[in-house]
């Protein structure tokens, strides 16, 4: 994938089995969010092709999102509505009858009726993220998606995710944060200049832990 | 009623203010006050108006379709894309809710009942065929901006901007102009009634109908081509594609002796005068509106255009920059010449677009006056030249439609 001169991402080969959770990590413009922004279908890569469930994103984009659910940087929800009715859209559109686990898991109490517009960044975020999950999708793709939540939410999020793990679905995780990626992933995909510069599970890091090994990898490439 | 409709439906009624509706009753007072003072003939009222519709309708079906607002969200949901576009087209309608009301007001100012009917027939003809032939049109660009077959013809045509962008910059105008016959053929009927009068809303019920095919795999490619334009245009950080200009490919045809110079015109004239340069394709456009009723006066019109858009040789001879002119060595002659060939290149828009309509005699005219017009420029050397300039151009227009009077 070139952006104009700009090796945005090389030679990438990921496969994320089914009850995997992986943490994707590396510094601002590694190109993760490039990656992710491929695996939603929203960029097209120059060569290579990316499938979920065995569905091709490009050739059959409904029927991969099917399979999909995403949160991306910025989450996108309708200001306009409230929650509870963002939700019921999402519902409809995806054939899926009920919002009740959704709302839980957007944990909004009493402002789930309120105008989206007046959430805070972290309601908002929990709002995209419980319509990512209506259709408990086979993959869950979250690009900084921890970001903007206070600690309770954030360790409330962490805990679902690995339940979801534990239930036999994926999860990829990107990030910039190395202790998130430590604490729930499976598998620690390392992405520097495009390419990746590592692939390890949590176990395999030895002393220093992801730090060190972010360190080492990436030092020759900043700056 | 399809989710997305409904949801249309939904952010209309949120958006709904007093000013709004005072927004619909102000434009619609002012199109009487247009529609009153200009009717005078029903024909010609009716295709500047629908014209302009269609026209603006074109615009607002791209902000909804392709680059809509929630395209960001949608774009992550299993969808069906027929019904995403049809509810994007209503709401493109409802937002230009004002333009159509203003556009039916100013047609029912014509006295004659017949005519009145047939005027808002072809209105509500010329909102239908807005809205839905630039639909199937934009749809028809974003499989073009992906097509490899087309990459050679987009590149030709691009300018400076990405490759996947030209297929958009131009769609409005070839919705227009397949929009634009039908309606000057509708709008002719108004005051001589003829099957022309259905034309536009037949052509609109084909759109409508292609709509759904066309929308296939479209819809969803609209965010990858978006995702190109955007990644493409950080090229513009890479002083080579920063470069590139309107027409720079043209400069291999000229003599080797020209091309620097050429280049340099077309490089300095795109920057500093980017809006007369386009404007030309606007000033040709209506000098053809103008043509289609009173062709005397889309003969004036076109040789406006054409000393307007000829002026930018004047202009550049006298507000040179110094770093400019020290960039290469002077040759007046060749330099002259150069420029010619670019500002000659630069009004043609003005002079072909309303030639096609108004015959030859009109386009050797505007030919003429952007002749004349660059000959000035070979006189014209410090600043108070470009007065002058405006000034002959002036004078000879004022003869010109002093004579027609």
């Amino acid at each position: 994938m070139m952006y104009g001169k700009v090796l945005a991402l090389h030679n990438v080969d990921l496969v994320v089995p089914p009850g995997e959770f992986v943490g994707l990590i590396g510094h601002n413009g590694a190109g993760k969010s490039t990656l992710l922004r491929i695996v939603m279908g929203l960029l097209a890569p120059d060569s290579g092709r990316v499938s979920i469930a065995g569905v091709d994103v490009f050739a059959d984009p409904a029927g991969a999102r099917r399979h999909l659910g995403a949160v991306p940087e910025e989450p996108a929800v309708y200001e306009f509505l409230s929650a509870r009715e963002h939700l019921e859209f999402v519902a409809e559109v995806r054939g899926v009858g009920d919002v009740g686990a959704a709302l839980e898991v957007a944990d909004l109490g009493s402002d789930a009726d309120r105008p989206i517009r007046e959430y805070s960044q972290g309601m908002r975020r929990r709002t995209a993220l419980a319509a990512a999950l209506l259709h408990d999708p086979d993959l869950l793709v979250l690009d900084e998606a921890l970001n903007g939540l206070d600690p309770p939410s954030a360790a409330r999020v962490r805990g679902l995710l690995r339940a979801r793990v534990e239930a036999g679905r994926s999860v990829v995780l990107s990030t910039h944060v190395a202790e998130t990626v430590e604490r729930v992933a499976d598998r620690i995909v390392v992405l520097a200049r495009g390419r990746v510069a590592a692939d390890v599970r949590p176990g395999e890091l030895g002393d220093g832990g992801l730090d060190r090994l972010f360190a080492e990898i990436l030092a020759p490439t900043v700056g | 009623m399809n989710v997305h409709l409904r949801l249309a439906l939904r952010r209309a009624r949120s958006r709904a203010t007093l000013a709004e509706v005072g927004g619909v009753a102000a434009a619609c007072g002012m199109a009487w006050v247009v529609g009153t003072t200009g009717g005078g003939d029903a024909s010609a009222l009716t295709f500047r108006v629908s014209t302009a519709l269609a026209g603006w309708l074109g615009l607002a079906t791209y902000g909804a379709i392709v680059r809509a607002e929630d395209r960001n969200l949608l774009a992550l949901l299993p969808l069906d894309e027929a019904a995403v576009v049809r509810a994007a087209v209503v709401t493109a309608a409802r937002e230009q809710l004002a333009l159509i009301a203003a556009a039916m007001v100013a047609v029912a100012a014509v006295p004659d009942p017949g005519e009145r009917v047939r005027a808002l027939g072809v209105i509500a003809s010329a909102t239908a065929m807005g809205l839905t032939v630039s639909s199937a049109v934009h749809l028809g660009a974003v499989r073009l901006a992906r097509d490899p077959r087309a990459a050679a013809l987009l590149d030709l045509v691009r300018g400076q901007n990405p490759r996947a962008q030209a297929a958009f910059l131009y769609a409005p105008g070839v919705a227009l102009a397949v929009g634009g016959l039908a309606l000057a053929g509708a709008s002719t009927a108004v005051g001589q009634p003829s099957v022309a009068l259905v034309v536009p809303i037949a052509l609109a019920g084909v759109a409508a109908w292609a709509l759904g095919p066309l929308s296939l795999g479209a819809w969803y490619e609209a965010s990858v081509v978006l995702g190109e334009i955007d990644a493409r245009l950080a090229r513009l950080a890479d002083p080579l594609e920063t470069r590139r200009v309107a027409l720079d490919w043209a400069v291999r045809f000229l003599p080797p002796s020209w091309r620097p110079y050429a280049l340099r015109d077309l490089r300095d004239g795109w920057r500093a005068r980017r809006s007369v340069i386009t404007g030309a394709y606007v000033l040709g456009l209506l000098a053809v509106a103008v043509g289609v009723s009173q062709p005397e006066w889309g003969r004036v019109a076109t040789m406006a255009g054409a000393l307007w858009v000829a002026g930018v040789a004047t202009a550049m001879t006298t507000s040179e920059l110094p770093f400019l002119r020290a960039t290469l060595p002077r040759r007046d002659g060749v330099e002259w010449a150069a420029r010619v060939a670019v500002v000659g290149a630069w009004c043609q828009p003005a002079v072909l677009l309303p030639g096609v309509l108004l015959g030859a005699p009109a386009a050797l005219a505007g030919e003429a006056a952007v002749s004349a017009g660059l000959l000035f420029s070979a006189i014209a050397r410090r600043a108070p030249w470009r007065g002058a300039y405006m000034g002959w151009a002036a004078v000879s227009l004022a003869l010109l439609t002093w004579g027609f009077a």
